[in-house]
């Protein structure tokens, strides 16, 4: 009766928040899955005939396989990065705090702002080149923007970004592992790496989902960057699916950006299910 | 507890009352809103002409608002009609004066004649202009006005010998009878030394006191009648020879500057205040044409093309009094010169034709049962704004008092447009709503037809080619396989290349750009981005010529390498410095064609040919004068090309599809093609015969940097014809996809600077190039 009561209490509670889901996100995305069966101006049923388009498209291969590409390269570098500043960060000390806001500052700081300074460092006269022409003794003029080197300079911007955010879940996390652990095997004679590997990584992997989740959802938003950076056709490595869903959008493609945006929901679906299975996982080590 | 219940049951009901409240503001429609609504709908819809009634019953409006001013057109004197309005003001007795001047042959102004409004119809005051005008010298006027001293005065330019401004004050009376004309402040206007002109100011006004007021081109200079300068007052200028925009009352001098309306002190020249004009200067045709007056009471009328506002004295918000979209204020093909209020709340507007020869009277009266707007609203929306469109607009209104036509453009305030610009259109199309007509210069023209945003306009066309037919080839150019044609350039313009035949013939392809092997380089210097969109325009059929938008390996090699050739020997660089445009007379100025206008640096020998893009007959003049002094040169099209501009189509889901079609028709009638606005040719073949007929003697222009000046007069018939008669042969319509000269550009840089090679480089644009489109398969 109690835990019923309580069950209604939290339906309450949640139901402003799932109203909003529900009106601004299943709603569109049921329209956008209707409009993937549609032509592109919603009038005639096409069948699958868009799902072949789009799965056939070079384009969208292209952007799918640099978007995996940017995946597999950045997230692993931040996860590791902003674990091992977690760590760090949570050993108490002197300017603890200092450290922590100086991390998760560029978070606040706007993309246009950013991109400026981006373009200040990496231009072809610009203080990459000219460190570089410093070091070696030869005249640098690496157009860093809009050459391969496109992405290294994405997946940079992208860790400057997201570093400190990311470092924040893993202290949530690093503050959830109870203090008895660590006594306990202090006592039992282990040093700080068997601790690290015994106590705190098994502890960690509840919120290496979520960070997991969260990075994947937040590697996205990178176009804005990349955008800025480059342009609209950036260099081929950095073109990722938000192009062509800007150009599809400029030339009314709506059926395939529909149809693409279904493609992105299933492998969002995948790569979530991936993070929460592993949270469970973490959840069963810890009983 | 009890309590608590109470509260809580007052707080929930009063909850429910104010959601009551909100829900019901929110369901109410805009019933009552207005106060020129009186009566019922049944009595306001009683009240309205026949022709707005037919579509007030078939639209859903049951709310239509009353009252505007009505537009009627006063009737110029009797022989006037080929006249220049001279001037329009209130004179003496507060009589309604109208002076005209006949135009000679060169243009010039033969005497002037006065007309007072008197018994509904205008009166002759017969030799007005033998008793004023002076013995010596011989002048032909410029300006009348009456001043607040209650003196009329005249300017003048000297008719022979140097060219001098003269500024005479009439006899009390307007009639100069008695006490003739007496010259002011000669010295003033005298010549600069070593110059055969002295200050020509584009205004002069008299002030209560008989102080004088010029308007200089960047300060309004005040002085007394002897000559003596008081002090001088910041104003801005249109760029008008004959027209500068400010009034003078008694105590205040109000202007237009750079920062908006300024009023100013005549005691001492001190500024008052300055608020915003009433529309964006940026928007429209600026403060050409804008026209200040006084309300009597401190209050300001700005009249110009978007209308005519109103603002209170010490106020800084403009009430629209006249909508310029719905009167004649709102034309391209007129010039606003004068507007004045009247006794009863009605005004009066002088209007010249273009080139100054005839002029248009209106008195505007505002109309209790008119409707405020009228019920049926078509939307044009246009990246840019144009004046063909709204010329169409002004006279569509005209024949179709019961629509308004709303022009909408994309374009910011500086005319820069962005890709946001295109999505937010694309978001209404996909909505099913959007603008009726669409001006679809620099849109996804493909895109939207492939997509069905647009509607098959065939039939509009087959009428026009039997009722007055446009260019043939334009037509197919733009007529589908099946027919059906969805978009049509209501206007063109054609590059045009001067040169020797050496090098006329090199334009035939890359590689005879190539082999041109004269020491003086075969195209004028330009930046870069430049060069390369001026040569892929040129060269569009052999580049983009199986209309794919592909670049092929081999042909985007010598494409580059031309470029890089033609830039090498013409001094091309990727940014000049300003010493070096002011040099080479070029600028770093990006046109989307490429084609800046090469005739003068073809005059100086500096190419081998000099290419124009002509936009009108305005556009052949330094041409043609280029070719007088080059008898030897040749005047062609390069390849038969044209720009296609003000591609006109229909929205599939418009509201009104016959409207929309009826107005896209108009943009292609002769009424609105004989215009020239600098935007394009007209296709329709009366238009180009009306052109070529009209004459525009008055009209000269000359350019110079340097030591080089040049100047021309307006075409003569036979140059006329020839502009003409090449514009008919004209025969394919270049389209580049601005993308993919986008691509081009930002690709080809590296290799034009020397830091990658052709191969690096054609590999990279057409990398791009396949990417776009793939996104489009």
């Amino acid at each position: 009766m109690m835990q019923n009561r309580k069950r209604r209490l939290a339906g309450l509670f949640l139901a402003p928040s799932l109203c909003g889901v529900l009106v601004f996100q299943v709603l569109p995305f049921a329209d956008v899955l209707r409009r993937s069966f549609l032509d592109a101006m919603g009038r005639a049923f096409v069948g699958t005939a868009n799902y072949r388009t789009v799965w056939e498209n070079g384009a969208f291969r292209m952007a799918a396989g640099n978007t995996l590409h940017f995946l597999a390269a950045a997230i692993p570098a931040l996860m590791a990065g902003s674990l091992m500043l977690a760590l760090l960060v949570y050993r108490p000390g002197a300017g603890q705090h200092i450290f922590k806001s100086s991390l998760v500052l560029p978070m606040v700081i706007p993309a246009a702002a950013m991109v400026l300074v981006w373009r200040i460092l990496f231009c072809p006269d610009g203080f990459l080149n000219q460190l570089m022409a410093q070091i070696t003794g030869e005249v640098w003029e690496v157009d860093w923007v809009h050459k391969t080197t496109a992405f290294p300079v994405l997946v940079v911007t992208y860790l400057w970004k997201n570093t400190g955010y990311d470092m924040l879940l893993w202290l949530a996390g690093l503050n959830a592992i109870p203090k008895s652990l660590y006594d306990a095997a202090q006592v039992d004679g282990a040093g700080e790496l068997a601790q690290l590997y015994y106590i705190t990584l098994p502890c960690l992997r509840g919120t290496m989902g979520v960070v997991l989740v969260l990075s994947v959802v937040n590697s996205f938003r990178v176009y804005r960057e990349a955008y800025l950076l480059a342009g609209s056709y950036p260099d081929l490595s950095i073109y990722m699916i938000p192009h062509l869903f800007s150009h599809w959008f400029l030339t009314l493609d709506i059926q395939k950006m529909s149809t693409a945006a279904v493609f992105l929901v299933m492998a969002a679906s995948v790569a979530g299910a991936v993070g929460m299975y592993m949270g469970r996982i973490g959840k069963w080590k810890q009983m | 507890m009890r309590g608590v219940k109470i509260r809580q049951m007052l707080s929930m009901s009063m909850a429910m009352m104010l959601a009551a409240g909100v829900l019901a503001g929110c369901m109410t429609g805009s019933k009552g809103k207005g106060t020129d609504i009186s009566g019922s709908d049944e009595d306001r819809k009683e009240r309205l002409t026949g022709e707005e009634k037919r579509i007030s019953d078939s639209t859903d409006s049951s709310d239509i608002a009353l009252g505007r001013y009505a537009e009627r057109e006063i009737g110029i004197p009797q022989g006037t009609e080929e006249d220049s309005l001279v001037a329009f003001f209130w004179g003496q007795e507060d009589t309604l004066e109208l002076y005209t001047a006949a135009m000679e042959e060169t243009g010039e102004r033969k005497g002037a004649r006065r007309f007072l409004w008197k018994d509904e119809s205008w009166q002759e005051d017969e030799g007005w202009w033998e008793r004023v005008k002076p013995s010596e010298p011989a002048v032909t006027v410029q300006n009348v006005f009456y001043g607040l001293d209650g003196n009329y005065y005249f300017s003048a330019m000297s008719a022979e010998g140097d060219y001098i401004y003269h500024l005479y004050r009439i006899g009390p009376n307007g009639s100069g009878a008695g006490d003739g004309s007496m010259e002011l402040m000669p010295e003033v206007f005298a010549p600069d030394r070593q110059k055969s002109y002295g200050m020509i100011p584009p205004k002069a006004e008299a002030g209560a006191d008989g102080n004088i007021l010029l308007h200089g081109f960047g300060e309004a200079i005040w002085y007394r009648p002897d000559g003596e300068r008081i002090f001088a007052m910041e104003k801005s200028w249109g760029g008008m020879s004959e027209f500068s925009t400010g009034y003078l009352t008694e105590e205040e001098f109000v202007t237009r500057t750079d920062r908006g309306v300024t009023r100013y002190r005549l005691a001492d020249g001190l500024e008052i205040e300055t608020i915003p004009c009433a529309y964006d200067a940026d928007s429209g045709n600026g403060d050409e044409g804008m026209v200040l007056f006084g309300d009597g009471k401190g209050g300001i009328y700005s009249a110009d093309e978007h209308g005519l506002a109103h603002v209170n004295a010490g106020g800084s918000l403009w009430e629209l009094v006249i909508d310029g979209s719905l009167s004649t204020l709102g034309m391209r093909s007129v010039f606003l010169r004068e507007f004045l209020a009247g006794d009863d709340e009605d005004y009066y507007g002088a209007f010249s034709k273009n080139g100054g020869r005839g002029f248009l009277l209106y008195h505007y009266v505002y109309d209790a049962e008119m409707s405020a707007m009228p019920p049926v609203k078509l939307t044009v929306y246009g990246l840019r704004d144009n004046s063909t469109v709204r010329q169409a607009a002004a006279l569509f209104q005209q024949t179709h008092p019961e629509v308004r036509v709303e022009i909408l453009n994309g374009a910011d305030a500086d005319g820069n447009i962005s890709e946001d610009m295109i999505r937010a259109l694309n978001t209404e199309l996909l909505g099913g709503t959007g603008a009726d007509v669409l001006i679809l210069d620099d849109l996804p023209v493909k895109s939207y037809q492939e997509k069905g945003i647009l509607l098959d306009i065939r039939d509009i066309f087959i009428r026009l080619q039997t009722e007055s037919p446009m260019m043939e080839q334009v037509l197919e150019n733009f007529t589908e396989k099946d027919g059906a044609i969805y978009q049509m350039p209501a206007r063109i313009t054609m590059p045009l290349a001067i040169g020797g035949e050496p090098a006329l013939r090199a334009l035939a392809g890359l590689d005879e750009m190539i082999d041109y092997q004269d020491p003086v380089p075969l195209l004028a210097v330009a930046n870069y981005e430049n060069l390369l969109r001026e040569v892929a325009n040129l060269q569009y059929p052999q580049l983009f010529g199986s209309g794919k938008m592909d670049l092929p390996e081999t042909t985007g090699k010598q494409y580059l390498e031309t470029v890089r050739l033609l830039g090498e020997k013409n001094g091309a660089k990727s940014m000049f410095t300003e010493e070096e445009m002011e040099r080479l007379a070029t600028s770093n100025h990006v046109v989307q064609t490429g084609i800046l206008g090469s005739a003068t640096v073809f005059d100086q020998n500096l190419s081998g040919c000099g290419i124009e893009e002509l936009r009108g007959l305005y556009d052949a003049m330094i041409l043609l004068a280029v070719r007088k002094k080059h008898p030897e040169a040749s005047l062609t099209t390069v390849k038969r090309l044209y720009f296609p501009r003000v591609l006109s189509g229909v929205n599939q889901a418009t509201k009104h599809p016959e409207l929309a079609k009826e107005f896209v028709a108009s943009l292609f009638s002769t009424e609105v093609q004989q215009e020239e606005f600098m935007d394009g040719f007209p296709v329709n073949l009366a238009a180009q015969q009306l052109i070529c007929e009209r004459e525009n003697e008055n009209f000269s222009i000359g350019m110079g940097y340097g030591d080089y000046h040049i100047s021309a007069n307006w075409p003569d018939r036979q140059e006329r014809e020839e502009i003409y008669g090449l514009l008919r042969t004209v025969e394919t319509p270049v389209r580049i996809d601005e993308i993919v000269m986008r691509m081009i550009v930002d690709g080809a840089g590296n290799y034009l600077n020397g830091k990658e090679t052709v191969e690096q480089a054609v590999h990279a644009i057409r990398s791009r190039i396949s990417l776009y489109r793939a996104e489009q398969e």
